[in-house]
């Protein structure tokens, strides 16, 4: 099974929002792979916490950059 | 150079009248904008402030006279200057002797008897 | 006389139609529009039929919307060979020119999502034509009970606001039918609040909550199952509905692009997000739904990038603001917009009557805004600039 890891730049967008190119992307990704989204919504940071609580995935990093915010999450909860 | 084509530009001139008809017509014709427009122009209230406009309008002329004018400007200014000054005291009780102190102030006692000629004004109203 | 260059734009629409006016009256241009159709559909109209059965507005003739001199093909356009400048269409003919836009529009898929296509056959859906917009109106004013769920399967949907809208409009009927108390009205959502950008769901979550509307958070339609009457998430979880509403997968176009690598895995063409410029071509540009430069996918979108376009053939430098004035109406004659940009998330514009009237003015000005983009522009410059996120936001907190 290959594991593709996906970076998502979601920098400068407001609305909709960075949590939407996620689960855009969240769609046609398989258990295993890693996503990294770069955000510079300062909501995201609580956005991306509450949607990997939800969904049961894993976070396997969140940290402030100089210009952005970088999520990295690996799937695991896709049926 | 080109030719400027009077009868083209008249033609042009007459389709854009004509676009600009077909517009108004299909503003004219949206429902939900008339009434959308009614609901905020048209209240009962509306109607009776249409009906007394003339009574209003005597009375914006009243209020708007410059001596008015000038006078609500000056009262303005000095109560809010007041109010700023006493708030930068804070609170103050007054003894009685202070009291009598300031009423020999000459401005505290104009201020005094033009405050009881209201007083008195409102005090002779049926 | 110096040779004019030729600009061949792919697709009618908003901002095809709006780019070949603007730059016809430019003598450098010899402007060449190829749309697929004859007609010109006002997309946002699918709303209107759905749920006041409003048919007017829907669409006129191109040609009427061209302005003189501009050369209207209604072909289809089957492939786009960006090396060698050149289109090729159903037709047979081939097109060459100096500079391209391409700007064709989404395709719905309905059948990205399991059962969509099913159940847009029962009760319609307002993306995709103006049969199933009508099929969402007979839905709306013979059901008396039971429960109504807009669900949101792509994200990446036409017009942000449309499914509240689409919700929000629902219950007005229901509650002009008299049955809104026996609807159980649903919106389900992917994110994890109603609305996703923040500031702007601040308004909209309280004007669902007032009408009583449940909504359901992390939900990406998935799959639908038209017999037992189920919607199930890609996070897991499963709605039952009585008639349902999902918004459906948005695809490219369908045509094929040389090289490859120019269109996304979702078919949509990889353009610059400030100069709609389509990587490594300079006489190359992307508007609209189908570019990725579209931070939402509106026709003032599409009108914006057709401006910058424009002025960026014309030798000077602009550049997409992402801007964005959504009109969006939640019924009984009230409305407001979400307005935002790159720079600023939505301003906290709070609903009213005169937004509702602004919105259906320019409804109904859209022929001539389409038509006369020299007459229009300086006339949304002005607004654009008085209206900016960066003022509304200072003025509204």
């Amino acid at each position: 099974m290959s594991e593709e890891k996906k970076v998502i730049d979601a920098r400068g967008l407001a609305c909709p929002g960075p949590i939407t190119n996620l689960t855009k992307a969240y769609r046609n990704a398989k258990n295993g792979d890693i996503l990294e989204i770069w955000a510079t919504d300062p909501g995201f940071k609580s956005d991306i916490k509450a949607w990997v609580e939800r969904t049961k995935n894993e976070l396997l990093d969140l940290k402030e950059e100089q210009d952005k915010i970088v999520a990295v999450i690996k799937i695991t909860a896709k049926k | 150079m080109e030719e400027i084509n009077e009868v083209e530009l008249q033609s042009e001139s007459i389709e854009r009248l004509l676009n600009i008809v077909e517009m108004l017509n299909n503003i004219l014709k949206d429902s939900e904008l008339i009434k959308a427009f009614s609901k905020l122009v048209v209240y009962e209230e509306t109607f009776l402030l249409i009906d007394r406009l003339p009574q209003i309008i005597k009375l914006l002329e009243k209020i708007s006279r410059p001596e008015i004018i000038d006078k609500l400007n000056l009262i303005l200014d000095k109560l809010s200057k007041a109010i700023e000054e006493s708030e930068k005291e804070g609170k103050k009780v007054y003894s009685l002797s202070q009291l009598l102190e300031m009423l020999s102030q000459p401005e505290v006692s104009k201020g005094l008897s033009l405050f009881l000629s209201v007083v008195k004004a409102l005090g002779s109203l049926e | 006389m110096s040779k004019k260059h030729k600009f061949l734009i792919v697709g009618g629409g908003a901002g095809g139609a709006i780019l070949a006016n603007i730059l016809v009256a430019n003598k450098e241009f010899d402007v060449t529009l190829i749309n697929d159709t004859p007609n010109h559909y006002y997309w946002p109209q699918l709303l209107q039929i759905a749920f006041r059965g409003d048919y007017s507005n829907l669409y006129r003739p191109l040609g009427s919307l061209l302005a003189k001199g501009v050369n209207l093909l209604t072909d289809r356009v089957e492939k786009i060979d960006l090396g060698n400048r050149k289109v090729s269409l159903k037709s047979g003919s081939e097109v060459d020119y100096d500079y391209i836009t391409i700007a064709p529009g989404i395709t719905i898929d309905h059948e990205g999502i399991a059962g969509n296509e099913k159940l847009v056959l029962q009760f319609g859906d307002f993306y995709s034509t103006p049969e199933n917009a009508s099929k969402v109106y007979n839905v709306i004013n013979n059901m008396n009970n039971g429960t109504f769920v807009i669900s949101v399967g792509d994200p990446y949907h036409r017009c942000p606001p449309s499914p509240y809208e689409g919700i929000l409009l629902a219950d007005e009927v229901f509650r002009m039918r008299g049955v809104r108390e026996n609807v159980r009205l649903v919106i389900a959502v992917p994110y994890p609040r109603p609305y996703p950008a923040e500031s702007f769901n601040e308004i909209i979550e309280a004007v669902l909550k007032e009408r009583g509307i449940e909504v359901m958070t992390f939900f990406t339609a998935d799959s639908i199952d038209v017999e037992k009457k189920t919607i199930t998430s890609l996070e897991g979880e499963t709605i039952s509905y009585d008639a349902a509403i999902v918004v459906p997968m948005h695809k490219g176009p369908k045509i094929e692009i040389k090289p490859e690598g120019v269109t996304n895995e979702d078919g949509l063409i990889v353009a610059d997000k400030f100069t709609n410029q389509v990587s490594g071509y300079d006489d190359a540009f992307a508007i609209g739904d189908a570019s990725t430069s579209a931070n939402a996918k509106t026709g003032v979108t599409a009108h914006l990038q057709a401006k910058v376009v424009a002025r960026r053939v014309m030798g000077f430098d602009a550049k997409n603001t992402g801007r964005t004035n959504c009109p969006t109406e939640i019924g009984f004659e009230m409305g407001t917009f979400v307005i935002s940009d790159y720079e600023h998330p939505p301003a906290k514009l709070r609903p009213s009557v005169f937004n509702f009237i602004m919105k259906r003015l320019f409804a109904d000005a859209y022929w001539d805004i389409v038509r006369h983009p020299e007459f229009w522009d300086p006339i949304f410059d002005v607004y654009f600039e008085n209206t900016s996120p960066e003022i509304l936001w200072k003025i509204l907190g």
